[in-house]
């Protein structure tokens, strides 16, 4: 796939005893770890344990309230803008011009990057997403996955240094997501750090070097997935999230007797 | 409370809060909607009062008229309260309908179990009642109350009840129709062309009625009542004038108003979710071509300036309300120095001279205004700028270069009429300098303190981004500042360095606004990120 997908730089991400809080409620408690250059991280955790908070820290939209995070030697709170210039960020939301082009949008966010790009790459781009057959159509009339698509195009022309992607798969055809799999895979193998979320455990087994679990803000786990396994005791990565997410099989019994 | 107004309300709320996130407005003459729980009162009372004052302040000389001079005070007054009735109720019709079309609001009604019967009633409900669109009515009731307080015929009250309902019938109906192509109109361009002349006229009509209406009046003398009989809607009030033209009218009317309800009817199906909106005309496919045509994905990377200008100048020619917006602010301002422009004497003198470059510069000032609006066209895409390495420093400098091709177009009108009429290209090529200095720096001006009170974090941008307040306030201190500085300037070189010296005042004109435009930028717009 070395072909098909840029060749990127290396690069490390640090959390170093990050905190945050939003209207007196404590999001992230005390989090430190690093992403190095080559290694693929999956964050997994709960619906609003603290991921998305500790992913916008990257490029500085959110600030810690005390603690620091570093993308290749920046602090990303104290020089957003160079964060943004070396981390490509892929937010859960689908934020997107939508009343734009797919080539427009393209044009737009390489501009500002002042990234070039050469013309054999960017057909291959387009085909290997599938973009192709939606060229002539407003963004805003593509689906959910499509538009992520659009979003991942961006991201793998632009090559960035740093990869951080919030819920990357959500949408994804399978294709599509193999893809962006092999993709993640081919930039961590090219020294790039990789930091990604995902609700769908099968995938990040796939493709982490090693995962972290997030609960109430705080990490409750940490290590290659076999390794969490085998210390929790589970034949599944599945089991090992619900464990520590505290799921417990009277939930079932409520869910059953809706039917009842 | 029945489904159908329980209903109406909920769609009433969601689309002015789907139009607050578009274009920062909630419904036109509401005071509630979008709150917690709007009631019929609330949404329609700032229109009634309005509506009714503005047509009570007409009706005062059919107050005072004697019986026998009513009919033409009446049939004036009436046909001019027709028309503003027909704008305000097409405008309301498809403002509401065009943002529930856009937004896909038929799509959360098809998942409801009701009928299709319930869903229309619950449109329409939401659009009268909730939305407004009740209060046009009371446009119409205080000419008619006098008319029956002075025992006028009864025939003239029928004519004008049946006319202004009918007016009603035809406008809302066509509105209804009108706004469910809004999605086809993002697509097609001469759509987008049309929209954007379509709100053109709707601002102009809204901002400059005043002008209009004593336009019409000069050139709309009475002699000729004998032909407005024939016009529809308008047409049957003057049946005294000539009858069959009346019945004419009276006959086109019906017909009018019965072919938009029977439009809006087959149009109805959109709006409730049983036929898919227009995206496309639709056609026959006879066979499936042979061979399939592979575009090449074609991006031309420029420097991050051009490629934002361009992204903005595709965004802008995609939203024609905006469009309109902008060219609003540029065409209003030449309307009123055009008359000036245009006559000759204006340069015979040294204070003619003198006052007209005041007005350019006055009109210079004013275009460059409309930065505000490349930042409202970002709308929901803002979000996207949070995550981009752009300094507000640099934002507001895009933005303000954004406009400059508009502004280059206007100050180059302005100057080539002044070349043409005073003869004098030295004076046309001042007027250029000073229209386009100072111009852009209102606009710089204008763009440093948006981008000053823009948020921190990310967050779509409307007109409602940056207070009211502030904006009102921004524009009032600049229009004065550019006043005093415009007008001051030539009478003042004037005064102390005579008439020789008068094609100075330009130039120091610019200077100054530059340097103030300059001051701003580098306090406000700061070199953060967003």
């Amino acid at each position: 796939m070395t072909d098909t997908f840029p060749i990127l730089v290396a690069g490390k991400i640090v959390y170093e005893n990050v905190s945050k809080s939003f209207d007196g409620a404590l999001i992230v408690r005390n989090v430190s770890f690093e992403v190095s250059g080559g290694e693929v991280v999956v964050l997994l955790g709960p619906n609003g344990s603290g991921k998305s908070t500790l992913f916008k820290m990257t490029v500085g939209i959110v600030k810690p309230d005390r603690g620091r995070v570093f993308v290749n030697g920046v602090d990303a709170s104290v020089d957003s803008l160079e964060a943004r210039k070396i981390v490509g960020f892929m937010p859960e939301e689908i934020i997107i011009y939508e009343s734009l082009k797919i080539e427009e949008y393209l044009e737009f966010i390489l501009s500002i990057y002042g990234r070039k790009v050469d013309e054999n790459t960017l057909q291959k781009v387009v085909d290997l997403l599938g973009l192709r057959e939606h060229l002539d159509k407003f963004i805003g009339e593509l689906s959910h996955g499509t538009k992520r698509k659009v979003l991942l195009a961006a991201l793998m022309l632009r090559e960035p240094r740093v990869l951080v992607l919030d819920e990357v798969f959500t949408g994804l055809d399978p294709v599509a997501a193999k893809l962006v799999k092999t993709w993640i895979r081919e930039a961590a193998d090219s020294g790039v750090p990789v930091l990604v979320s995902t609700h769908i455990l099968p995938i990040a087994e796939a493709i982490a070097d090693r995962v972290l679990i997030i609960h109430r803000g705080e990490i409750v786990a940490e290590g290659k997935p076999g390794e969490l396994k085998e210390l929790f005791g589970a034949k599944e990565l599945e089991d090992v999230f619900l464990k520590i997410a505290g799921y417990s099989p009277e939930y079932e019994e409520v869910i059953k007797a809706l039917y009842r | 409370m029945s489904i159908e107004l329980k209903l109406a309300r909920i769609l009433a709320r969601e689309v002015a809060y789907r139009s607050r996130r578009r274009f920062g407005r909630r419904g036109i003459f509401s005071l509630t909607i979008g709150e917690r729980k709007p009631s019929v009162f609330q949404a329609n009372i700032l229109g009634a009062v309005l509506f009714s004052f503005l047509s009570l302040m007409m009706s005062v000389a059919l107050i005072f008229a004697p019986l026998e001079e009513i009919y033409p005070i009446f049939t004036g007054i009436f046909s001019t309260l027709l028309l503003f009735g027909l704008f305000m109720s097409l405008l309301m019709s498809i403002s509401f309908t065009s943002v529930y079309v856009s937004e896909r609001l038929a799509d959360l009604m098809i998942l409801l179990p009701l009928d299709e019967k319930t869903l229309t009633k619950a449109y329409l409900l939401a659009l009268f009642l909730y939305w407004g669109g009740a209060s046009v009515v009371f446009l119409f009731i205080p000419p008619l109350v006098v008319l029956l307080f002075k025992s006028a015929p009864l025939i003239l009250i029928l004519i004008a009840l049946l006319s202004s309902l009918m007016l009603l019938m035809f406008s809302y109906s066509l509105g209804l129709a009108i706004g469910t192509y809004a999605q086809l109109v993002r697509k097609k361009s001469f759509l987008r062309a049309l929209a954007t002349i379509a709100w053109l006229v709707v601002l102009l009509g809204f901002y400059s009625a005043g002008y209009i209406v004593e336009y019409l009046a000069e050139i709309l003398p009475l002699e000729y009542s004998h032909l407005y009989s024939l016009i529809p809607f308008i047409g049957p009030l003057f049946y005294q004038y000539n009858v069959i033209g009346s019945v004419i009218a009276a006959v086109a009317t019906i017909g009018l108003a019965t072919s938009a309800y029977l439009f809006a009817v087959d149009r109805l199906g959109v709006l409730t979710g049983q036929s898919p909106p227009a995206i496309a005309a639709p056609r026959v496919i006879k066979r499936r071509p042979k061979v399939k045509v592979v575009r090449t994905a074609r991006v031309e990377i420029r420097s991050s300036l051009l490629g934002f200008i361009s992204k903005d100048l595709r965004i802008l020619a995609r939203e024609p309300r905006r469009l309109a917006n902008l060219l609003y602010f540029v065409a209003f301002p030449l309307i009123i120095l055009v008359p000036t422009l245009t006559r000759v004497e204006a340069f015979e003198t040294d204070f003619g001279v003198a006052l007209f470059l005041g007005m350019c510069g006055l009109v210079g000032g004013t275009i460059g205004l409309v930065s505000d609006v490349m930042y409202y066209i970002e709308g929901e895409g803002a979000k996207v700028l949070y995550y981009l390495p752009i300094t507000r420093r640099k934002l507001a400098l895009i933005k303000t270069a954004a406009v400059a091709p508009l502004i280059l177009v206007a100050s180059t009108l302005i100057a080539a009429i002044t070349a043409v009429v005073s003869g004098s290209i030295s004076l046309s090529a001042l007027i250029l300098i000073l229209v386009i200095s100072l111009a852009l720096s209102t606009s710089l001006i204008s763009s440093s303190v948006t981008v000053h009170f823009l948020p921190e974090y990310p967050s779509s941008w409307t007109e409602a981004t940056v207070s009211k307040a502030v904006q009102t306030v921004v524009k009032i201190v600049l229009i004065i500042l550019v006043s005093v500085i415009s007008f001051a300037s030539p009478f003042i070189v004037l005064a102390t360095l005579g008439e020789r010296a008068l094609y100075l005042a330009p130039l120091i004109e610019s200077v100054v606004l530059i340097v103030v435009a300059l001051a701003v930028f580098i306090v406000l717009a700061e070199k953060k990120p967003l």
